[in-house]
């Protein structure tokens, strides 16, 4: 991959020439200059001034000059920044750029800038295109019942019908949300991947000199000047960055971790609940595993940032592995086991009541992660659980049909003993067998519920029922 | 480019140009082609999201269809019959066995829409489903909506994107990703994947782009 870094050399002067940064006079008057520089490049940074180029033209010549602009890193300048700096962050930069995987037709979603105007008398605007989030049918649990996307969604961009997704790009706002909520990992932002942001952090702290504080940044957002030694890394908006990617963060190498969102005035989307959800669970985690939050700040990019709590080697940070690695990870600073509950967990633990759950199997059959399952052996049926797969979805709470009862929950909680102990069995019983061809009809405890419902009027058909299968019934 | 018309005749003129090329190939066709994109690459469509894929295509011509067997590949793709073909190129055998119901119905049903629209024969051989139509369809519609804006009828014009949302929505954009998947599962020659690489490309960017138009016609 031959990632090439391009700056506007007009004055104020970005970056001296000489190093493997090319300057190029006017680049952010004129992008169109780009398409004789880019030589064999693939991948490519831009390094312009603040608020000095247009976006729409900037991607046109990433374009023409045959590169994918939303896979270019552009990092606006302002003048007087500190050149180590820099060079710091051009090498984060240059490492997510080598992360971008490509896009599909699918990701781009065209905005235009300006009216359509009636005469059109003057040129119409070129349009911008952000990256909107794509779904994988194939990975996406929707069939199984899964709607954790449209769950999350604050703009209703996702609806759920008859066992399919469907995805409404013009009124999403990219946020991200979707992505970091699917418990299949099955919606992609090309532009935000987990490989690129492993990669850019990753890149940071191998290249800062001091300790390094991250400081994950909205797209939307005006970025305010931190204290010296914070690293911004972009992100569609902080609403969804989950607790544990702030600790993955830590763990990776990073000294202090950071939030910003896009405005003082709140974000848009109404998603700064998320983002202190994630920063408390974040703190409680820590604090878990003894690790007080003082010397690991999270939070504060006013101070400067702390040395690296110790760096643990994570193998997918930003994934469902990689948050599970995570709390594994915490384990070994704490000196009782891990433990933490939190309802910003991405890690969670089901729990069934014996008493109201009648065993009808529907939790096992939509857990889109297949946390929970459900097997038959001889005249017995018993649902599993394995922790290190549950997301904290809650997609079994909305499917189980006894929940008014408090058949299932679920606690966000990430248990280092819960997640290295495996499948467990949760609930077990009887299931009824078919008098005559002795095939297996229905739980008891099902049966039991359904005569319960059904009330004394049918006190003489279900010991029918209960005996003999949808296809003996009737057979004398 | 410099106005609504002129962009309108630019994606009338990728619509007929996509649409030509997934017709039986033949030297005479492909020489027309050729000038056809050459014209369409010195158009400003770098502006657009699926120029690359355009590109690509581009490179392609001039495209020699018997020594580049393009007339071989053509037939195993898309020419066999609808069931011995690999990846048809008819909307009805994608959508049918989903939405259920005939054929018959299915096509008739889009005869039903083409006359809803004033549309009475685009002039193609081909079967009202096939991609090949419903593109010419489209160039259709975009010269409608070009004639449009040249004559300054704003309101026309956005009556006119509001049937484009709507066949593009119904039809092409809800097809055009299975046939891809289709033809890039049979391993084509790498002028037929390209090409439905940049017809899925340029049918998905103007579903949401049209919807753009549209809303930001002022009132």
């Amino acid at each position: 991959m031959n990632v090439a870094v391009f700056a506007c050399a007009d004055e104020p002067a970005i970056r001296h020439e000489g190093d493997d940064v090319v300057g190029i006079r006017g680049l952010c008057r004129e992008p169109m200059l780009l398409v004789d520089a880019v030589g064999e490049a693939t991948r490519a940074v831009l390094l312009l001034h603040e608020r000095a180029h247009d976006l729409a033209d900037v991607q046109k010549a990433l374009r023409t000059a045959e590169l994918d602009p939303l896979g270019v890193q552009i990092l606006e300048v302002s003048a007087g920044v500190d050149e180590v700096e820099l060079d710091v962050a051009v090498a984060g930069l240059q490492h997510r750029a080598e992360g971008f995987a490509g896009s599909r037709p699918e990701h781009a979603k065209p905005v235009l800038r300006g009216e359509v105007t009636r005469r059109g008398l003057f040129r119409p605007p070129n349009p911008v295109y952000l990256v909107a989030p794509m779904i994988d049918q194939k990975a996406c649990a929707a069939a199984d019942g899964c709607r954790a996307c449209v769950d999350v969604c604050p703009q209703d961009a996702y609806k759920w019908h008859q066992g399919r997704i469907h995805f409404n790009k013009d009124v999403c706002e990219p946020c991200g949300r979707c992505v970091s909520a699917c418990p299949t990992e099955a919606i992609s932002n090309p532009a935000a991947s987990p490989t690129m942001l492993a990669a850019q952090i990753d890149a940071i702290v191998e290249a800062g000199e001091a300790a390094i504080g991250i400081r994950f940044v909205c797209s939307r957002s005006t970025q305010l000047a931190t204290a010296t030694g914070w690293f911004d890394v972009e992100v569609p908006c902080t609403g969804m960055v989950p607790g544990g990617w702030l600790v993955s963060t830590l763990l990776i190498g990073a000294g202090s971790v950071s939030v910003l969102p896009c405005s003082i005035g709140g974000c848009p989307l109404g998603l700064d609940q998320h983002s202190r959800e994630a920063v408390d669970f974040a703190r409680a985690a820590l604090a878990s595993a003894g690790l007080e939050p003082e010397s690991a700040p999270i939070d504060s990019a006013n101070a400067e940032p702390k040395e690296p709590v110790a760096a643990r080697s994570l193998q997918h940070p930003f994934t469902r592995a990689g948050d599970i690695q995570t709390m594994l990870a915490l384990d070994s600073f704490s000196e009782e086991a891990f433990s933490v509950v939190h309802p910003g967990s991405s890690v969670g633990v089901v729990t069934i009541d014996p008493e109201t759950c009648t065993l009808c199997t529907q939790c096992a059959q939509t857990c889109p992660t297949h946390a929970i399952t459900a097997a038959y052996e001889g005249n017995r049926v018993s649902l599993t659980f394995d922790a290190s797969s549950c997301t904290n979805c809650n997609q079994c709470t909305i499917a189980c049909p006894e929940i008014r009862r408090g058949a299932i929950s679920v606690t966000g909680r990430a248990d280092a003993e819960l997640l290295r102990s495996g499948r467990r069995t949760v609930h077990e019983g009887v299931v009824a067998v078919c008098e005559i061809c002795g095939n297996a009809i229905a739980p008891t405890s099902m049966m039991a519920r359904i005569g319960e419902l059904l009330g004394e009027d049918f006190d003489d058909t279900m010991p029918y029922l209960s005996h003999r299968c949808m296809d003996c019934r009737g057979l004398t | 480019m410099t106005d609504w018309a002129d962009i309108a005749r630019t994606r009338q003129g990728l619509y007929r140009f996509l649409g030509g090329a997934l017709l039986s190939p033949s030297a005479e066709m492909f020489d027309v082609l050729a000038q056809a994109i050459g014209v369409l690459e010195q158009r400003d469509i770098d502006m657009f999201a699926f120029s690359r894929d355009l590109r690509r295509l581009g490179r392609h011509f001039p495209a020699d269809v018997a020594g580049d067997r393009l007339d071989v590949d053509y037939i195993r793709l898309f020419a066999s019959g609808r069931s011995g073909a690999l990846s048809p190129p008819t909307e009805s055998y994608y959508r049918v066995p989903a939405k259920g119901g005939g054929i018959a119905e299915f096509v008739a049903e889009m005869q039903r829409e083409y006359r809803s629209m004033g549309i009475g024969s685009v002039g193609l051989d081909e079967a009202p489903d096939h991609i090949s139509t419903e593109l010419e369809v489209m160039a259709y519609l975009c010269d409608l909506e070009a004639g449009a804006w040249m004559d300054e009828q704003t309101r026309l014009a956005g009556e006119v994107l509001d049937l484009e949302i709507r066949f593009l929505r119904r039809h092409l954009a809800g097809w055009v990703p299975l046939l891809q998947e289709r033809v890039h599962a049979a391993q084509p020659t790498a002028f037929y994947r390209d090409l439905v690489d940049t017809v899925h490309s340029f049918v998905v960017h103007d579903k949401d782009y049209v919807r753009l138009i549209r809303d930001g016609i002022a009132e």
